[in-house]
């Protein structure tokens, strides 16, 4: 394959008919929520652009991602990404090993400085020097730097990437840290989930891959077509809560009836996410469409905000160790002893003065 | 010996407008917040001819923005205002009438400044419980909304609030929090009102409807103050 090759012309070589390329583009387009008017630009990228490199690592993390990532359930998605990005490294799949997969790597990053795309998933590790996650003999934190220099942009994919996910929760032992505490200097699009959905990630390469620049990003740094909305404000169970109806144990007769899990502990009004619009599966559902809460895994900390079937406000507080309610009823009844206790000082004293009032007045 | 007094004109009307509309808020938010926080009641019968918890956020909501309305008049009327309506924490005397009122409510000194408007204590327990917490109540609130509507203005200017407090999680355990606050000030506000009006006799309940206080006058000027008095009646026989 030369390398200047476009997505089309590889296409092509590989049996494609145009026409099975252009509902290709169109699907891509929904995918995104362009508009039919930005079709042609997809079409034209990808007739014209020479496929993507892409250099994916595994740093401290379970591998859920990829495995969620392999699952892209869309037969067009996941041929993209195993046939028309060019995915150099991804230590779970390649063929290659030890010091071959190494030599794929640095080749890569030598062949297009500036040019590939790099995927991380899992956190890096900065305590006691990185050891605790080490990859051909260097930590994962070094592997991720020197990874990071030549990149176009990186994708930290999944909650680990994000936020460090359950590693860093507290006491955070390995002093797991997201990416952006490490790659500075690159523009970064986190995709958080625990882990994401298939296909916001293939979204997000599609993205880039199209129009060259990465997506635009919410407040919290993703990329807005999947993560704008909070899994609350789509939720199938949403017209439950908005009508006052809660499930209070998981075998009550409100579970039956698919009412909303919010005291079941779900933590879907604090969590942004795309399940409940692109659900999982190829859209078969979403855990709360399953009856089971949101543990709000996209959320920075989410493992910190547990226990995960308590229900959202009775959560204890770490720094406190209770919840806010409790903490303030107790204030309201310290203070209101206080009061108490203010006012019978003011009369006594009151009284006191009153006495020597009338003595003086003798 | 008869204590002398002569009406003052403390409160404005928007101040005391500010007062109880703020009050008024207040009591429906903090309600409302508790229960959206802790919904006790299950509603009978099927979702479609239900919105009651749709219905409490209504309300929350509604009253956060007159509460945030509110706030922004009486912002207005520190400056527009009257020598009462305003705070001054940069004037020394402030400051030494907080230690001195400090004393006074600790019992390690009986005597007492007798104020007409605020004393400083009071003013820095609103500052802090009213003016800081509600800016920090407002601003999380504003960011939880903002969410619902991820391409509107609110989002847009607030919604930098959520990141800052690391996840929405905790923008939620802040503005709870924040709210037992009120309740906190709630207690002391009344118990302090109270104990003034009883203490110093001087209308302070009344003058949050009718704007007016009573003040001392001091007896070395009551001598005067009693004949001019004695001429004023003499005047309108
Ligand atoms: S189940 Fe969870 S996300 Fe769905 S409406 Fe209830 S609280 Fe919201
Ligand atoms: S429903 Fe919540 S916990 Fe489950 S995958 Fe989605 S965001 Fe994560």
């Amino acid at each position: 394959m030369s390398k200047t090759e476009s997505y089309y012309q590889w296409a092509r070589r590989k049996g494609v008919s145009r026409r099975d390329f252009l509902k290709f583009c169109t699907l891509m387009g929904a995918m995104l929520g362009l508009d039919a008017a930005e079709f042609p630009k997809i079409v034209q990228a990808l007739q014209s652009k020479p496929r993507l490199p892409v250099i994916y690592l595994n740093l401290q993390e379970c591998t859920c991602c990829a495995e969620s990532f392999l699952r892209s359930a869309h037969p067009l998605v996941s041929d993209l990404i195993f046939n028309m990005i060019s995915l150099d490294y991804m230590e779970v799949l390649q063929a290659a090993a030890g010091h071959q997969a190494e030599a794929v790597r640095l080749k890569t990053m030598k062949d297009h400085p500036g040019g590939y795309i790099l995927v991380v998933e899992g956190s890096a590790t900065l305590g006691d020097g990185g050891v605790y996650c080490t990859i051909g003999g260097v930590t994962s934190t070094e592997l991720l730097k020197e990874t990071a220099k030549g990149a176009a942009a990186v994708i930290a994919y999944g909650s680990c990437a994000t936020n460090a996910c359950i590693q860093g929760a507290y006491p955070n032992p390995t002093q797991a840290v997201p990416i952006r505490r490490v790659v500075k200097d690159k523009p970064i699009i986190d995709v958080p989930g625990c882990p994401p959905i298939a296909e916001v990630i293939t979204g997000t390469i599609v993205h880039y891959l199209t129009f060259g620049t990465i997506p635009e990003l919410t407040n919290q740094g993703r990329p807005k077509a999947f993560y704008q909305h909070r899994v609350h404000d789509n939720c199938v169970r949403r017209s439950f809560f908005d009508a006052g109806q809660f499930v209070e144990s998981f075998d009550d007769a409100g579970a039956k009836q698919g009412w909303c899990l919010y005291k079941m502990g779900c933590k879907g009004p604090t969590t942004y996410n795309a399940c409940a619009i692109t659900e999982w599966n190829d859209g078969v559902s979403y855990p709360i469409k399953s009856g089971h809460p949101c543990i709000g895994c996209s959320e920075n900390n989410f493992f910190d905000n547990t226990p995960l079937y308590t229900h959202l406000a009775k959560i204890p507080n770490n720094a406190i160790g209770k919840d806010v309610d409790k903490v303030g009823r107790g204030v309201i009844g310290v203070a209101a002893l206080g009061v108490v206790a203010h006012a019978g000082m003011t009369a006594m004293v009151k009284h006191q003065d009153k006495k020597q009032e009338t003595r003086s007045k003798k | 010996m008869m204590t002398l007094r002569h009406q003052v004109y403390v409160w404005q009307f928007p101040v005391r407008l500010f007062h109880w509309v703020n009050a008024l808020a207040i009591t429906v938010l903090f309600v409302t917040g508790m229960y959206i926080g802790h919904p006790i009641l299950d509603t009978p019968g099927e979702a479609v001819g239900n919105f009651f918890m749709g219905k409490v956020r209504f309300w929350h909501g509604l009253s956060a923005y007159i509460f945030i309305a509110n706030m922004i008049i009486r912002l207005y009327w520190f400056w527009a205002g009257n020598e009462y309506s305003k705070i001054r924490l940069w004037k020394k005397e402030f400051w030494s009438d907080v230690v001195a009122t400090f004393k006074y409510y600790t019992f390690m000194t009986r005597e007492h400044v007798l104020h007409v408007g605020h004393n400083a204590v009071a003013q820095l327990m609103y500052l802090i419980f009213i003016w800081l917490a509600g800016l920090l109540i407002i601003l999380t609130g504003l960011a939880m909304r903002g969410g619902s509507d991820p391409n509107g203005i609110i989002q847009s200017l607030f919604g930098w609030v959520v990141p800052f407090f690391r996840n929405e999680f905790q923008v939620r355990n802040v503005h709870h929090f924040l709210a037992w606050g009120y309740a906190l000030f709630l207690l002391g506000h009344l118990y302090m009102v109270f104990r003034q009006d009883i203490l110093d006799d001087d209308g302070t309940i009344s003058s949050m409807v009718n704007g007016y206080k009573f003040e001392l006058i001091s007896p070395d000027a009551q001598e005067g103050r009693q004949d001019s008095l004695a001429k004023e009646r003499e005047n309108y026989r």
